[in-house]
């Protein structure tokens, strides 16, 4: 074996040193071939991913659990979240990952205008999600309808029970969304909820109800930290596609960034039904 | 998709290049399925005789969309079969720390349950002494 | 692969330059991307963790030596057990082998210049310096005493002092700890995988590599599990969610669900490698094929696999059901035989070899006889009926003891001394090395063998005060303790004194078959001055002892 073991390796040291001088400018010194290197930085992105999907099951297991024990607080919670605004920010981050995938494929096939199009248009994605989401956030929090500890209805619905205890904390916390908000969204909602088109829970919280809202806080929530993560990461690639940086020898950032993206539209994917339709 | 035939001349480089058809194509179905399960979901809220058939069929529309996304827009169809079986991999370690924990769970939900039922009459020191009493 | 390059400032006429004089000052190691600086710095801030860590167990030691107050109040003791259980845990085993010797060894025994992400591989030694500070931190803002497993809802409860901070600072420390775990076992697993030489199939990579291969792809599966975990705590103290709290409808078993699907797995993390360094000392130093190369090799993953499985053994006695607690002991009993297997053959190994007794090899000897102790006495603990009486006594920190320091610590040592003349180029002094190694066989065996008999009589663990009958125990365990953190300093005086005085080490002193005793000592700064020959790592016919050099050198 080692015979031709040695062969081998005498022969992959004579092609290298052929291939030495037409090293790439971001071609790495410890890899041999750009191929070599870009295999690498590949699979590192997925078991990246795979870490990603780890790090999510966490609150996956959390919703199943809870789902399965008591349905009653998801049937009632999940009224409080409109679903076009769900759906909205569905269709525009499928259509992110479009755009991503269209990037990658003009960053493979050297057409740099393109990519930087591409790039940019899925970053307008990105803001556009996350400002519904915004609108989303402020309309829980207007309507008191956050996590445990801060769970606390102030809903014009008739039919939910007034809270028992008001802690001054929430007051606080309620009071001060509302002065940041202004009276525009304020405004908004009552022209909305004038118009019929309310969605809110009917009936009064079953108990522990807030525990919906901890996990449609904290599944959106690290979504969106992972939304704003990626915005970062694309701007980086977009920096360096303005400088001219990829061509079909090099785009492996655009695609590590790419599948990172499109990973976090796969989540959104489960969390749109899982939040906003199940019943 | 009906990309196959072509995209052997798309072998550009390093990786496949996915043909704008086969994207413009993934994101169409992608769109239809994400209107067809709000559909779907409004329909089952209507009639309540459905109501069961809500979370199987959402989670199957949902995993449709997931698996489009991971082999087309993620090239993962065209990828090395190493990263294929560390991602498809990965998913039967979700699977399992949900199983165990959703069996271990839903196991001792009903001693919650009866201590719940319990607690709110009794105190806790008042309930130990009785216990103890036979 | 590595292959002469021109660029290297090498040249056999001058005084050959090595990874240690290529540069110099502070900044050419913090900003450094050479995995073998990376695994120096590992290997000195895992030391002082170490360090920190022992310093803590001796304190405890001592404050047990009488029941009641000896020297430390019985909060400050609830403290020093969880610092040192975190800080032991944390900083030094999880990180100790795989990070410090597998970032120094491993690209030098594929032959490769470095790993695959260098950048990510500085990265993670950082994340680790920051998740130190969290600890610090909380250690200095004091009051932490939840336990290294962080139990809710004792970890999530409100007490209005430093300690709601100081349990935040540590969870924190966790998380980034664990982010530091990850992309070290991500860069592994991707340099093993696409950077192997030419001639270098699965099968003929030395042993250590397919245990940091095992390790990585934990670090990479279960870790993220524990950072989604702590960070559900920190958010849970910031924002009351009640995921765990049941006060709002939370479940706190599930904590423990949580908490162990990572930390089981985590005991691999800290033991996996510790079989690889084995594998490698015993074959070297009996100068012998190792048997069964295969066995050992899929029991490595075997065990990873299977560590995934059995979680619940820890939960038999917080609430989890029955039928759970059935499976989980029934799983649990399986990875006995993957362990089994390496034991078997490393005893095959040595049968009949003209053994070289150096201070290595005795700290492989102590490793087998004490991780055998520590893994069978993890059967009485699997066993559902007797864990329910063992649970929570000191059997259980005997037992794990024997694992984690019997096992990950002398693997440690062992793997230290082994390499440490390709690390520093110097060679040891045997005879401190061996009186370490002594020292500390037989200060962990006076130490922790009466908390098995303490155990079974019924002695709870992270008592502060006891009953008198337990007092003798607990003197000869704080004796032994003594003696195990004497043999930690010999062990660290005898390294250090040959940085200065020690002689200079051939290129293979030991007679090592695998790559990395092909490139100098201590390698240049892409380790291999010319391609190195891939062949049968553990084939020692091809090597003489060559008189001169006082090393062996390859015949053909
Ligand atoms: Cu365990």
């Amino acid at each position: 074996m080692s015979d031709h073991a040695v062969a081998e390796t005498t022969d992959a040291h004579a092609s290298h040193g052929h291939g030495h001088h037409e090293h790439g400018p971001f071609q790495a010194h410890h890899f041999e071939t750009p191929k070599q290197q870009f295999d690498a930085g590949k699979f590192g992105m997925w078991l990246f991913l795979v870490q990603e999907v780890l790090f999510f099951s966490g609150l996956f297991v959390f919703y199943a659990i809870y789902r399965i024990n008591h349905p009653e607080i998801f049937e009632w919670g999940h009224q409080a979240l409109d679903t076009t605004y769900g759906a909205i920010n569905t269709i525009v981050l499928l259509f992110s990952s479009l755009t991503m995938a269209w990037a990658v494929r003009c960053a493979q096939l050297g057409k740099k205008n393109g990519l930087v199009f591409f790039l940019v248009v899925t970053l307008a994605c990105a803001g556009i999600f996350l400002g519904v989401k915004y609108v989303e956030y402020s309309a829980k929090f207007e309507h008191g309808y956050l996590w445990a500890r801060y769970f606390n209805p102030t809903s014009d619905n008739p039919h939910v029970a007034e809270p028992p205890s008001i802690s001054k904390e929430v007051d606080k916390v309620v009071e001060k969304v509302e002065s940041d908000l202004g009276d525009h969204s304020a405004a908004a909602h009552d022209a909305h909820s004038a118009e019929g088109h309310h969605h809110g829970p009917v009936g009064p919280p079953p108990p522990n109800a807030g525990v919906f809202f901890s996990i449609y806080f904290t599944m959106t929530g690290l979504h969106a930290i992972h939304v704003i993560a990626g915005i970062v990461a694309i701007t980086w690639i977009l920096v360096r596609s303005v400088k001219g940086h990829f061509g079909p020898m090099y785009f492996g950032p655009v695609d590590y960034v790419g599948l990172y993206w499109h990973l976090v539209d796969l989540v959104w994917i489960y969390l749109f039904p899982m939040l906003y339709l199940i019943e | 998709m009906s990309s196959t035939a072509a995209h052997h001349d798309e072998e550009h480089g390093l990786a496949h290049a996915m043909p704008v058809r086969a994207l413009l194509t993934v994101f169409t179905i992608l769109v239809v399925l994400t209107v067809l399960t709000v559909s779907i979901s409004n329909f089952i809220r209507a009639h309540e005789q459905f109501h069961a058939w809500g979370v199987p069929i959402a989670m199957f529309i949902a995993t449709i969309k997931a698996i489009l996304v991971v082999l087309y827009f993620m090239h993962l169809r065209y990828d090395k079969s190493l990263n294929n079986l560390i991602f498809f991999f990965c998913f039967a370690f979700v699977f399992l720390f949900m199983i165990f924990t959703l069996v271990d769970s839903l196991q001792y939900q009903t001693d919650i349950e009866n201590y719940a039922a319990v607690q709110p009459e009794t105190p806790a020191p008042a309930a130990a002494a009785p216990a103890k009493a036979p | 692969m590595a292959t002469v390059d021109t660029t290297t400032t090498y040249s056999p006429d001058s005084k050959p330059v090595n990874y240690l004089t290529q540069s110099h000052g502070f900044l050419s190691w913090a900003m450094t991307l050479d995995h073998k600086r990376i695994g120096v710095m590992y290997l000195v801030a895992t030391s002082v963790a170490f360090l920190l860590g022992g310093t803590f167990a001796i304190l405890l030691r001592t404050e047990l030596w009488a029941p009641g107050h000896t020297i430390v109040s019985h909060d400050t003791y609830n403290q020093l057990f969880t610092l040192h259980g975190a800080v032991m845990v944390f900083l030094f085993i999880i990180p100790g082998i795989p990070a410090a010797l597998g970032n120094f060894m491993l690209p030098i025994m594929l032959g490769a210049k470095d790993v695959a992400f260098p950048r990510l591989n500085l990265a993670s030694f950082y994340f680790w310096c920051v998740g130190a500070l969290f600890f610090l931190s909380a250690l200095l803002l004091t009051g932490l005493d939840t336990g290294w497993t962080f139990y809710t809802p004792y970890s999530t409860t409100e007490y209005n002092t430093s300690k709601d901070e100081a349990i935040i600072a540590a969870t924190m420390g966790v998380f980034v700890l664990g982010f530091s775990s990850i992309f070290t076992g991500l860069n592994f697993l991707v340099t093993i995988h696409t950077m192997r030489p030419p001639g270098m199939g699965w099968f003929h990579m030395p042993l250590f590599l397919w245990a940091t291969y095992s390790t990585a792809l934990i670090q990479v599966l279960a870790t993220p599990v524990l950072a989604i975990t702590v960070l559900l705590i920190i958010v849970e103290r910031l924002m009351g969610i009640g995921i765990f709290n049941p006060v709002y409808g939370g479940d706190p078993v599930l904590y423990q669900h949580f908490f162990w699907f990572y930390s089981h797995p985590a005991v691999y993390i800290m033991i996996l490698p510790a079989f690889g360094v084995i594998s490698e000392l015993i074959s070297v130093n009996c100068h012998r094929h190792i048997f069964g190369y295969r066995f050992i090799a899929y029991s490595s993953v075997a065990i990873a696999l299977l560590g995934f499985l059995v979680w619940g053994h820890h939960m038999f006695t917080s609430g989890q059901s029955k039928i759970a607690s059935v499976v989980f002991s029934a799983i649990t009993f399986s990875i006995a035989i993957p362990s089994a297997v390496k034991i078997f053959n490393w005893l095959a190994t040595m049968y009949k070899a003209s053994i070289s007794f150096n201070a290595p090899f005795l700290y492989a000897l102590s490793f087998m006889f004490l991780f055998t102790i520590g893994g069978l006495t993890g059967l009485f603990l699997s066993t559902l009926n007797t864990d329910v009486h063992l649970h929570d006594t000191y059997f259980v920190v005997a037992h794990f003891h024997y694992v984690m320091v019997g096992g990950s610590l002398t693997a440690f040592f062992g793997g230290l001394f082994h390499w440490w003349p390709k690390i520093s180029g110097k060679m040891y002094s045997e005879f401190p090395a061996k009186v370490s190694a002594f020292l500390v066989f037989i200060g962990f065996n006076l130490t922790f063998f009466p908390q098995f008999v303490m155990g079974t009589r019924g002695m709870p663990r992270r008592y502060y005060n006891y009953l008198p009958e337990f007092q003798s125990f607990h003197q000869w365990s704080t004796i032994g303790a003594y003696v195990l953190g004497l043999g930690a300093i010999v062990a660290f005086a005898t390294l250090v004194h040959s940085m200065f005085r020690g002689k200079k080490a051939p290129t293979n002193p030991w007679g090592g078959a695998s790559l990395e005793w092909q490139c100098p000592s201590p390698p240049p700064l892409e380790n291999f001055h010319e391609a190195p020959t891939v062949g049968d790592c553990y084939d020692y016919d091809r090597l003489r002892y060559d008189e001169k050099t006082e090393g062996y050198v390859m015949t053909k």
